[in-house]
């Protein structure tokens, strides 16, 4: 049970990095029509939150912690990315095309 | 680097689908076979008595003295029985025995979820031209990695997260096969290499051999002797020498008892053992891996087979795999779609199609087809595991010849279509199978390896459907 709270603790912390680093692109911005958001909390949310993941990590054995770390990176881009697609979405259609300012 | 990545991806990508599909699966292969031995569910885990193993002993040596080179597995929570198991070329058969006092609990005969094992690193055709395949095609999977790598090096940092859905098809499927390439890079990577080493030993026989993980595979059977020493008290030392609960194997060789530890018990997968004489029990030798360069390799098969890590770790594992096999079936089509318009109509164009719905979709059916025949077939018919092997690869074969008739014919997509369906339909109904085949008290109030298998298979079906839906309005 414990394993389940730290990866799915894990998961989020990998999930806010991973949306902060790419809302810090602007070809992601550009192509998903996302409106620019402040960039000095996001840069630190990219540099804090994966070394949070791997501290919660740590909690578990070494090499059971290196592997979840890992593991949770790439879940967590999955859902960073659906969650991103969502929005863009939700955007296009708020905003259609021609009428966002970027 | 395009052609390379393009070519060795398609050519490789059609075997690793496959391993990939069925390494996902073979993560469960424990689970797997319980599910499909349904009379298993009404039995309670217990602890192993000594009168239960020292009974399941005599029987080995009985079976042993008859030729039939058996062994012991003990319990564990993910597998909480006694099993007396023996080697059939291509899984371990055998019977089940209550872990209290001993006696067998009648259960189907299956391959269970070592088909899957077997499927992943031999494609069924071991041990020498399906293993031989695998390992090329993992250290194709290295050479596409790298290639794709030096195509997208630019990108790879601002691209990272980038998913397009509403881009043109071909941009989409894209951007979905470099997402999730990039985002499993370190799992690819790593199954890849510790996939390719671990069946080094016969890409480079000099460095030595290897043992696949797979315990009394080479050894000679038709031990002479009729009876063993008592095995409990041999159990009780050993766990002494290696630690509670750590042993998970009990190996016959040469009047020797051999007590293994398990797999599950440590991150290095060594199999060490202590021997006893099989007369009168005593210790006669206590065996370690110290060598580095084996100690190393069992730190590369305890990645690869992770069969030491705790629940949670394995699903993250199963995702990857199966996110693995999607990243490789997303590569399949991306090839079709770049060669559809110029070569559409050309016959290894048409060849090529076909083996990719093979791999893609009718794959999953198989797999479906294999637990419906697992619980539709009657328990005593006659060689059942291998009836239930021969549904699988006939409902695969059947989806191959479908898929051969639509790309073949001029509406190529309608087959891609109809097996989503079959896949939607064949999963979505695993539940209802399960509670109309299983005898069990108390359905709705626990969550067991049953409704897990029940309910993951539902997910998929889903997934299926969702994708039926958009194809069918596309």
């Amino acid at each position: 049970m414990i394993t389940l709270l730290i990866l799915a603790l894990s998961l989020i912390c990998w999930g806010i990095a991973l949306g902060a680093h790419a809302l810090l692109q602007p070809k992601i911005l550009r192509a998903l029509t996302l409106p620019a958001p402040r960039r000095g909390t996001l840069r630190l949310l990219r540099l804090v939150m994966p070394f949070c993941a791997l501290a919660l990590c740590l909690q578990l054995e070494i090499c059971c912690a290196v592997l979840s770390w890992f593991g949770c990176f790439s879940l967590a881009g999955i859902g960073a990315s659906a969650t991103l697609t969502l929005a863009s979405l939700r955007q296009r259609r708020e905003h259609p095309a021609g009428t966002l300012a970027v | 680097m395009g052609w390379l990545h393009e070519w060795i991806g398609f050519l490789g990508g059609l075997v690793l689908v496959v391993c990939f599909t069925a390494g996902s699966l073979a993560l469960f292969d424990i689970e797997l076979t319980r599910w499909m031995q349904p009379e298993l569910a009404r039995y309670h885990p217990a602890p192993l008595s000594d009168a239960a193993l020292d009974k399941v002993g005599g029987i080995v040596a009985q079976m042993r003295q008859n030729g039939r080179n058996a062994f012991i597995t003990l319990p564990t929570p993910r597998d909480p029985i006694l099993r007396v198991l023996h080697f059939n070329g291509h899984a371990f058969l055998g019977t089940a025995y209550s872990p209290t006092d001993g006696f067998p609990v009648l259960t189907r005969p299956t391959d269970g979820g070592q088909l899957f094992f077997d499927l992943h690193h031999s494609l069924y055709r071991g041990p020498f031209w399906g293993n031989m395949v695998t390992e090329i095609a993992a250290i194709g999977l290295l050479i596409a990695v790298g290639s794709g790598l030096i195509i997208h090096f630019r990108s790879i940092i601002p691209d990272l997260l980038l998913f397009r859905p509403f881009a043109s098809r071909t941009r989409a499927w894209m951007d979905a096969h470099i997402l999730a390439g990039l985002l499993f890079l370190p799992f690819m990577v790593m199954m890849a290499y510790t996939g390719a080493v671990i069946h080094g030993p016969r890409l480079f026989p000099m460095f030595g051999g290897g043992h696949h993980g797979r315990p009394g595979l080479h050894r000679p059977s038709g031990d002479s002797r009729a009876t063993y020493a008592p095995l409990s008290p041999m159990l009780h030392e050993a766990e002494k020498i290696f630690g509670p609960a750590t042993i998970g194997l009990i190996l016959f060789e040469n009047g020797t008892v051999s007590m293994t530890r398990a797999d599950s018990s440590s991150f290095v997968l060594t199999r060490d053992h202590a021997v006893f004489s099989a007369q009168d029990g005593t210790l006669v030798d206590v065996v370690r891996q110290k060598d580095p360069s084996r100690r190393l390799g069992g730190i590369l098969r305890g990645l690869h087979f992770i069969r030491w890590a705790p629940l949670p770790l394995r699903w993250l594992y199963f995702l990857s795999g199966i996110a693995g096999s999607a990243l490789m079936s997303a590569g399949l089509i991306l090839f079709l779609m770049k060669h559809r318009d110029r070569r559409g109509s050309r016959f290894l164009f048409r060849l090529a199609e076909t083996l990719t719905m093979g791999v893609t979709t009718a794959l999953p059916i198989a797999c479906l087809g294999y637990l419906w025949a697992n619980r539709l077939f009657w328990s005593d018919l006659p060689e059942r595991a291998h009836w239930e092997i021969e549904a699988f690869f006939l409902v695969w074969a059947v989806g191959l010849v479908h898929a051969a008739w639509r790309s073949f014919g001029p509406t190529p997509l309608r087959g891609w279509n109809e097996h989503f369906v079959l896949f939607a339909s064949f999963a979505l109904t695993v539940l209802p199978l399960d509670f109309l085949t299983r005898t069990s008290n108390g359905y709705l109030s626990s969550f067991d390896v049953y409704k897990a298998v029940d309910f993951t298979a539902f997910a998929f079906g889903l997934l299926a459907l969702f994708i039926h839906r958009r194809l069918a309005t596309s």
